[in-house]
Formats: structure tokens, C-alpha cells, sequence
């Protein structure tokens, strides 16, 4: 089921957590949705949820496959919600919390005890946990725990599956697996799925669709692709990894007296930088190497310009040899491909 | 043979501080605690016997224990929703209503004694009203339960608002969003959660209403057989100089006591058992 939001507005009080928010998900798809912290990416979720309502703004709507459900409360609207913490009855055992929505629907609607029994058992393989039915929330791993919150939440047949923070309370290596699991399992159930992160490398990995946010509007939507090889402002390139600043400049970086800036931006990511120990190009800019990390696939390297400016670069190790380079020594960064942004931050 | 119990600590003086809360124990409890068997021990089977279970002694605990849990189960109906309200709503005033929440504690006992009869009598503020639907508060059980309800308020408010603190509005918003609705949503979600502290602080209230002296006496009126309430019986016997009497009215008293005690502490074993600790 497709989601649509139109003209989403929510404050509270003076803070104004989002400003006229318009979106759209397409049906069974899994979309990210991305931004730093009071990006208002939560109050989003939540107010397609149903709880929270947005401020009243003419034209304001949530619509699910096209039907406006504004006026439905969060019990109506059949989402599936996942919260950060994972939100489970700690009075309960696994299986009454996963079976808690199906004993929940009104009794013509409810089925019998043995199909609610079939259905939490088979919503408990499905998340991998057959045999904890009788466990409690707290004798649970933090992984555990989430898989119940999912199943939990996807017994009552959500019409969308909406997650917040889903892997924000897991250790590294929990995280990489659940995230791994996830995916699969959104290509198995394919329920439209909208999840809440701040963690860029994991939108990128997991989302189908990402929709980045910075002070509560939306400031890109687009493939993993899109976002990462066009963004569409410095915000964005700056969000989604580390990035070298190189002013539009005049002359070569190694005459200082030259004017730096023509008012132009370009940026360039570690793997988009070269390094030389002679000057390579007009662009070339000269530092010192700060730091080597070569402890992985490839060798990060860390400069300081003259005047402080980092710079990073991802170099192969095959590369690095060749150059001898050490800590220390002075070298030239290039960039070698590069993203044009005005001085204030929007693209060309 | 030297004995450790220490562990290595930071904190240096575990043998002293041992040492001193030993002593104060059992000089400030312990000690006092074993008067009344010694006391009790003067006499012999029958007498003891009379002075626990005589006709007047055993109406004295009828109107006690009964009195006290309709007090307590009062409270933990109505403690709970002042709970709730304290800790759930913003409302001007709330910081003022959280502190007269204390009030039956900090009054002294007399006080609220005098202040409730006065109140409740038949020419009281609200006992006419009673009077005219045709109850009578003062000078019955009803006054005796009254009474302890007072006293017993804070017992339970003051237990289950950390416990209602801590209970993440998520849990409701979850069971919102499973569909449930807001009665499902309190019986099978908030409740059980508050269950085990609402069970300590229905203990506590109950377990301070049967030694309840002071806010009692005045109200009750104190007839022999209809409202005399046990310690009432054990100062009477005190001031005929029985002591043994006393004692031993005392010792009964003390074992109610200990059974109650070990009951809440069953309870909160049980509930950490049941529910767990931390998240």
C-alpha cells in the first residue's frame, strides 16, 4: 500500500519540527528515511502512525493507497509501528505479545484460539524464533527483542510497516546481520516499509528509496544511487560521508599570495581525491600527511593544509607503496572528479 | 580463625559500620521486640489465652484487620487513580497536590484524629449529610475505616509513582497502534505492570492501619465489642498495670506484623521474579 503525505506541518511550541512536508512512498517499497537528529524524521513517522497529529494546514493529508486517513486513529490506520526501544509488555511471554493485536480485534473479527495460536507460531519462524514463545521480553537479547517488536508488529497484517530507529539500540555486529535479515525479509513479505535512521551507511545499504531531511524538510528523495552520486546540495554530499573542501581558486594552491576563492565550491569524497607528491594539476593542493590508517581494505589518509583544512583520502595500498608515503612527509591532494556547489550550499 | 565477610571495597570501615548497624538493631529493634515474650511468659497457658482470645479481644481484631483492609483496598483503588493523575497531568496546583499527598504522614496522629471526627460527627461538616441520608460515621466501623484510610494514602501513592515515572508511554502507544483499545489498554498493559507495587503499597497501608493508634481512638468512640480497636485494648490493659496482659496482646500484635511484613517482601520477590528488573 502506497503512502502519500501532503503539506505536513508539526511545532512544538516555537521549535518547528517539520515545515511543510510532502512525500510519497510507492506500494512495497522500503524507503529510509535519513537525516542528523531534530531533523524531524520521528515526528514524520509518527504523525503517518497516527500518533501524533499534524498542526492543522489547509491541504494537510496522510493519505494510505490513496485514502486519506487523517481522521483515523493510530488503531485504525492498521500500521505496523516498531518502536526504538521495541515497546514490549514485559508482563507478557513472546508469544502473548506477538499475539496481543490478534486477541485485540473485536470479537467478530478475532479468530479462534488455535488460528491465533498457527499464526504467532508461524510469525515467530518467520523471525526466527521458534522455541522462545514462553520467554519473557527481559531474558531476551537486544536482537531477540527486536525480531519480537517486528513480528509483534506484523500480526495484525499491516497495511505499511513503520519502523523508528530500528537498529539504533544494537551493538555493531547485531546491527549488520539484522540489517542483512531485514532486507531479505522485506523481499519475502513486501510490505511498504518506512524506516527512521541517522545512520547513512545503513540507509544506503538497506532502503530501496531514500529520502534525506535536515531541520524538518525534506532535502533530497531518490535511489541510493541518486542521493550519493547526485546530491542535490552540500547538505546532502556532506551527510552521506566525509567529504574535501577545494575552493574554486585563481591560481595553484602552492602560491599562497593568490586570492583562495572565486566563489565557487567544489567537494570531492576521500576516494575522489589523488595524491601526488609533485603538484598534478592547477587544483592540487599542498599538505602534509597527518595520519596513515592503512588497518583495512583500503588506506585512509589524513592532511592538513598549511592553514588547518583537513583533508581526507582513500588511496589502495598498492598506491600507497608506490608513493612511499609516510606521516609527515608533504604531498599534493587533487581532485580527481568533483561535486560544484555555490558558497551558500545549492548545487549548479 | 578470622571470618570475611568483606569484599574489597573503596570504601574503607566495613567491619565498623557492621559492627555499629548490629548494635543499633538490636538495641533500637531487637531489644524492645523481646520484652513481650518475656512478659507474655509470666503467665500460663490459660491466662494467655484469655487475655488473646476473650469475646472483646477478638471483636478488637475483627474491626482491626477488617477495617484496615477495607482502608487499604480503598486506597488502592483511589491511591492509584491519584497516582495516575499526579504523574500523568500538567495542571496548575499539581506540585501542591503532590505534597498534601504527605500530609496524613506528617500530621500527627492526634490531629488528624481530632480533625476527623470533627468532620465526620453529627453535627460535622460532612458527617450532617451522612447523618441525613442515614449513616452514621463517627463512633462506628465506618469511622474506624475512614480513619485509616486517611492514614494509609501516601502508602500507596507514594509506591506506584516511580513505578508510573518509569512506564513508558510507548507501551500504550504499542498496544494503541496493535489496535487495542484504552480499557484493553490499561487491564492487559498498564495494570499488570503496576500490579506488584500496587500489591506493596496495599501491604504498607494495611500493615500501618492495623497499628494505627492515634487518628483512630477519637473517631471510633471506642465501645467495648463495636468499635475498640486492638491497641486500644493493649493501653487499656496497660493502664489496670496488666502488664502481662498487654504483652501479650502485644506479641499477637507483632507476629500479625511479621507475618505482614514477610507477605510484602514475598510480593516483591515475587514481582521482580515475575516481571523482572530493568528494561
Amino acid at each position: 500500500m502506497s503512502i502519500e503525505v501532503r503539506n505536513i506541518s508539526k511545532a512544538f511550541g516555537s521549535f518547528r519540527a517539520l515545515d511543510n512536508v510532502s512525500l510519497t512512498v510507492p506500494d512495497g517499497k522500503l524507503v529510509a528515511l535519513l537525516g542528523p537528529s531534530g531533523s524531524g524524521k520521528t515526528t514524520l513517522l509518527r504523525i503517518i502512525a497516527g500518533l501524533e497529529q499534524a498542526d492543522s494546514v489547509p491541504g494537510k493529508a496522510v493519505l494510505f493507497a490513496g485514502q486519506d486517513v487523517s481522521d483515523r486513529g493510530v488503531g485504525e490506520r492498521r500500521v505496523g509501528f516498531v518502536f526504538q526501544h521495541y515497546a514490549l509488555f514485559r508482563t507478557m511471554t513472546v508469544f502473548e505479545n506477538v499475539a496481543f493485536g490478534l486477541r485485540s480485534l473485536p470479537r467478530r473479527a478475532r479468530p479462534p484460539k488455535r488460528e491465533i495460536a498457527a499464526k504467532v507460531n508461524e510469525l515467530l519462524a518467520l523471525v526466527q524464533l521458534t522455541g522462545l514463545e514462553n520467554r519473557r521480553p527481559w531474558q531476551l537479547s537486544g536482537g531477540q527483542r527486536q525480531r519480537v517488536a517486528l513480528a509483534r508488529a506484523l500480526a495484525i497484517k499491516p497495511s505499511v510497516l513503520l519502523l523508528d530507529e530500528p537498529f539504533g539500540a544494537l551493538d555493531a555486529n547485531v546491527r549488520q546481520d539484522l540489517r542483512n535479515w531485514l532486507r531479505r525479509l522485506h523481499n519475502e513479505i513486501k510490505v511498504t516499509s518506512l524506516f527512521v535512521t541517522h545512520d547513512q551507511e545503513e540507509a544506503l545499504e538497506l532502503a530501496d528509496v531514500v529520502v534525506i531531511m535536515r531541520q524538518g524538510r525534506v532535502e533530497q528523495i531518490g535511489t541510493p544511487d541518486e542521493v550519493f552520486h547526485k546530491p542535490a546540495s552540500e547538505f546532502v554530499l556532506r551527510f552521506l560521508g566525509k567529504v574535501n573542501l577545494f575552493h574554486g581558486r585563481n591560481g595553484t594552491g602552492a602560491d599562497p599570495a593568490a586570492p583562495r576563492s572565486n566563489g565557487l565550491r567544489l567537494l570531492a569524497r576521500p576516494h575522489e581525491v589523488e595524491i601526488s607528491l609533485t603538484a598534478t594539476a592547477e587544483s592540487s593542493v599542498q599538505a602534509r600527511v597527518a595520519r596513515i590508517l592503512s588497518a583495512g581494505p583500503s588506506v585512509k589518509i589524513l592532511l592538513l593544509e598549511a592553514d588547518g583544512t583537513e583533508h581526507h583520502a582513500d588511496i589502495s595500498h598498492k598506491h600507497r607503496e608506490e608513493l612511499g608515503l609516510t606521516e609527515g612527509q608533504t604531498a599534493y591532494v587533487t581532485p580527481v572528479s568533483f561535486h560544484t556547489f555555490l558558497d551558500h550550499g545549492a548545487a549548479i | 580463625m578470622r571470618l570475611h565477610f568483606a569484599r574489597a571495597s573503596v570504601l574503607p570501615g566495613f567491619g565498623l559500620t557492621l559492627g555499629y548497624s548490629t548494635a543499633y538493631m538490636g538495641l533500637l529493634v531487637l531489644l524492645p521486640l523481646a520484652v513481650f515474650p518475656l512478659w507474655a511468659s509470666r503467665m500460663d497457658f490459660g491466662q494467655f489465652w484469655q487475655a488473646v482470645a476473650s469475646p472483646r479481644v477478638m471483636a478488637s481484631y475483627r474491626l482491626t484487620l477488617g477495617a484496615a483492609l477495607a482502608g487499604a483496598l480503598a486506597n488502592a483503588v483511589f491511591g492509584l487513580v491519584t497516582a495516575w493523575v499526579l504523574t500523568r497531568y500538567e495542571f496548575p496546583g499539581r506540585r501542591l497536590a503532590d505534597a498534601l499527598v504527605d500530609i496524613p504522614f506528617a500530621l500527627p496522629t492526634a490531629v488528624s484524629g481530632i480533625a476527623l471526627t470533627a468532620l465526620y460527627s453529627k453535627n460535622g461538616w460532612i458527617g450532617r449529610y451522612l447523618e441525613a441520608a442515614g449513616i452514621q460515621a463517627a463512633y462506628t466501623p465506618l469511622g474506624v475505616a475512614l480513619a485509616l484510610t486517611f492514614i494509609g494514602l501516601p502508602f500507596v501513592v507514594r509506591t506506584l509513582q516511580p513505578i508510573l515515572e518509569d512506564l513508558d508511554p510507548e507501551l500504550e502507544e504499542a498496544a494503541g497502534s496493535l489496535g487495542a483499545g484504552k480499557l484493553r489498554t490499561f487491564f492487559r498493559v498498564v495494570f499488570p505492570a503496576l500490579l506488584p507495587a500496587l500489591l506493596t503499597g496495599f501491604a504498607l497501608a494495611f500493615a500501618r492501619g492495623v497499628g494505627e493508634y492515634g487518628s483512630v481512638v477519637f473517631i471510633a468512640g471506642n465501645k467495648p465489642m463495636h468499635t475498640e480497636i486492638t491497641s486500644l485494648l493493649v493501653l487499656t490493659k496497660l493502664e489496670q498495670y496488666d502488664y502481662a496482659g498487654a504483652a501479650a496482646l502485644a506479641l499477637v500484635m507483632l507476629i500479625l506484623s511479621f507475618i505482614l511484613l514477610l507477605v510484602i517482601n514475598i510480593l516483591q520477590w515475587w514481582s521482580t521474579r515475575h516481571f523482572g528488573e530493568g528494561a
